[in-house]
């Protein structure tokens, strides 16, 4: 400990650390960064891989919420995903693309609240295995309810974005509506985590017990993150339902619920941009190893476990171990300090 | 006043307090010991709603819910653990923030929609919570995870969560278990000056010292019943006391 650093009242704490962070710089960088990948890159194949990367953020950042704020172990995000596209497929059949996004935002908080309220008294192992069924269940609703979902839960000719008179008609333009749907799905994770809601929500997370015997309402906080993050599943949806202007049922299995698991545990659970490089490498590395052929499978799974093995705490994690040993370095070095007054390491608050 | 009237906890066939009552008023202390196993933290437990209890219990005049742990701490119950149970992931602050009993704009609400409501209430939650790291000697590691804390600081902060919220009365389980000596005395300093701000303290502990210092009254409890009770000096003297802590003979 360096007593000499703690307690000079100038550089005194008067703020918890998450709020001296700039998650906000982050989601603009993060724009930046998307942007030019948007100027740069030209062809249709690219600009596919580049909105599939966006969507699946979108979907992972709401994984974030349920899983790595709340805690909720649940694999109901893909039937988000799909009751998102229906909804809003639906919805948009006869008005416009905002309607179907509004529709598709409100039935799939709806329905996550009443499926929440119903399993409100399961938790961990037997809340996942309730989210299972609810997936297995809306796969069925999907092909079956003709009416809200098309024959066999196919739907074709869905509607591109539109706002304001102006057409997202293009791959580029989608591109471009994509990154500001990120933009957005970010900034509201982040004023979520420069608030008291995520201190609360990992108390919960960690202890609901004495989380409970503090006078937190823990039942309300794990409700609302797992609607919140069901919303940002369905809102993924319909944007890629609107992208595509084509989804069958397939598109929503389980198969995908396991690769938002990928895309939060690769990139790292206990960041908001944990899901954002997950995703990436979710999208991106299945083709990247295209030249490999028959043996592409094997290769991605011996990629994934050696990336979980490896770095537990994510990609994420990866940057911020080396991160702080670059920091640790320079507050070590006596040329710098020119005394013992280097702040204590051991004081970083790693996240 | 805490008032405790008949409260009983069976688990299955075995009764762990067996209608045990007793009265807290507001700024003395009562100690509740006894040996291992006689009850002692599942009677705490049963106050603070986290097992199951019958039996009812109030705090000035109001009748607190038991088996309801959030209604129970919002009633103006605080309690500390036997092992301390902070959040090791979030900072010392922050693990004092969760308890403040003003929880204005800590959701969505002030998350989204009314954030400058929301830097007002936590300026002011962020002001009280360092006045109470201060209190227990922590304010230097406010910005440190709680994980990064040595065991007898972790206590510390623990108190410090407890106290935040303005309870009418504080239950500690052994509060001065894993401490030092100089540590013990410095927890025991704590305890009198907000015993003598008007707080109840209820506390469980094995080290008679302490418990001797701090308590007005004692409470002995075995085989989860009440065995004895009164001033230290005449408990210390009961025979069946005498015998419960060191047998027969």
């Amino acid at each position: 400990m360096t007593p000499e650093v703690v307690s000079d009242p100038v550089s005194r704490v008067r703020r918890p650390p998450v709020y001296g962070r700039h998650q906000f710089l982050g989601v603009a960088g993060f724009i930046v960064f998307a942007s030019i990948l948007a100027t740069v890159l030209d062809s249709a194949y690219n600009y596919g891989l580049l909105s599939s990367w966006l969507t699946m953020s979108i979907l992972g950042l709401g994984f974030y919420l349920v899983f790595g704020l709340g805690g909720q172990f649940a694999f109901s995000q893909a039937a988000f995903f799909g009751l998102g596209a229906y909804s809003s497929a639906w919805a948009s059949r006869s008005t416009s693309f905002g309607w179907g996004l509004l529709a598709a935002i409100v039935i799939g908080a709806a329905v996550a609240l009443l499926f929440s309220l119903l399993v409100f008294r399961t938790n961990q192992f037997y809340f996942a295995i309730t989210t299972l069924a609810f997936s297995q269940i809306a796969l069925v609703v999907f092909r079956e309810f003709d009416a809200f979902t098309g024959s066999g839960g196919e739907v074709i000719g869905i509607r591109k974005p539109d706002a304001f008179g102006y057409q997202f008609n293009t791959d580029v333009r989608i591109v471009w509506l994509l990154i500001g749907a990120v933009g957005v799905a970010l900034f509201l994770v982040a004023m979520i985590e420069r608030s008291p809601l995520r201190r609360e929500a990992l108390a919960v997370h960690a202890q609901p017990t004495v989380a409970a015997t503090l006078g937190m309402p823990t039942g309300r906080l794990r409700l609302l993150m797992f609607v919140l993050g069901s919303s940002f599943a369905a809102v993924a949806g319909s944007l890629q339902a609107h992208r595509s202007g084509f989804i069958s049922t397939e598109g929503f299995s389980v198969a995908l619920a396991i690769d938002i698991f990928l895309i939060l545990l690769l990139g790292g659970v206990s960041s908001m941009w944990g899901p954002i490089v997950g995703a990436a490498f979710v999208v991106v590395a299945p083709e990247k190893l295209r030249f490999i052929g028959n043996y592409r499978g094997m290769v991605y799974g011996i990629l994934l476990i050696l990336v979980i093995v490896v770095f537990p705490k994510g990609l994420v994690g990866l940057f911020e171990t080396g991160w702080n040993r670059i920091r640790r370095r320079q507050s070590t070095d006596p040329e710098i300090l020119g005394d013992s007054s280097a702040p204590d390491p051991s004081l970083e608050v790693g996240r | 006043m805490l008032s405790a009237n008949g409260i009983t906890v069976r688990f299955g066939g075995v009764v762990a307090v067996d209608n045990v009552s007793f009265d807290v008023p507001d700024g003395t202390t009562l100690g509740l010991i006894g040996p291992n196993g006689s009850g002692k933290s599942t009677f705490l437990n049963a106050l603070t709603g986290v097992v199951p209890s019958t039996g009812t219990a109030s705090l000035d005049g109001r009748r607190l819910p038991l088996g309801k742990p959030r209604s129970t701490r919002r009633a103006g119950l605080a309690r500390t653990f036997q092992t301390p149970q902070n959040f090791g992931e979030l900072s010392c602050i922050e693990n004092v923030l969760l308890a403040d009993s003003d929880r204005r704009f800590t959701g969505l609400t002030g998350a989204w929609l009314a954030r400058p409501s929301m830097w007002r209430s936590e300026r002011a939650r962020w002001k009280r919570a360092l006045d109470h790291l201060e209190l227990v000697g922590l304010g230097a590691h406010a910005e440190q995870p709680a994980s990064l804390l040595s065991y007898g600081q972790q206590r510390m902060l623990e108190l410090a969560r407890s106290l935040v919220g303005t309870p009418s009365i504080l239950l500690l389980d052994e509060p001065s278990a894993g401490l030092n000596a100089t540590e013990t005395a410095e927890l025991g300093r704590i305890l009198l000056d907000v015993r003598d701000r008007g707080l109840a303290l209820l506390i469980v502990d094995h080290k008679i010292d302490f418990i001797d210092s701090l308590c007005d009254t004692i409470v002995v409890l075995q085989l989860g019943r009440v065995v004895a009770s009164g001033a230290p000096s005449e408990v210390w003297k009961d025979p069946v006391v005498v015998e419960a802590y060191l047998g027969e003979g």
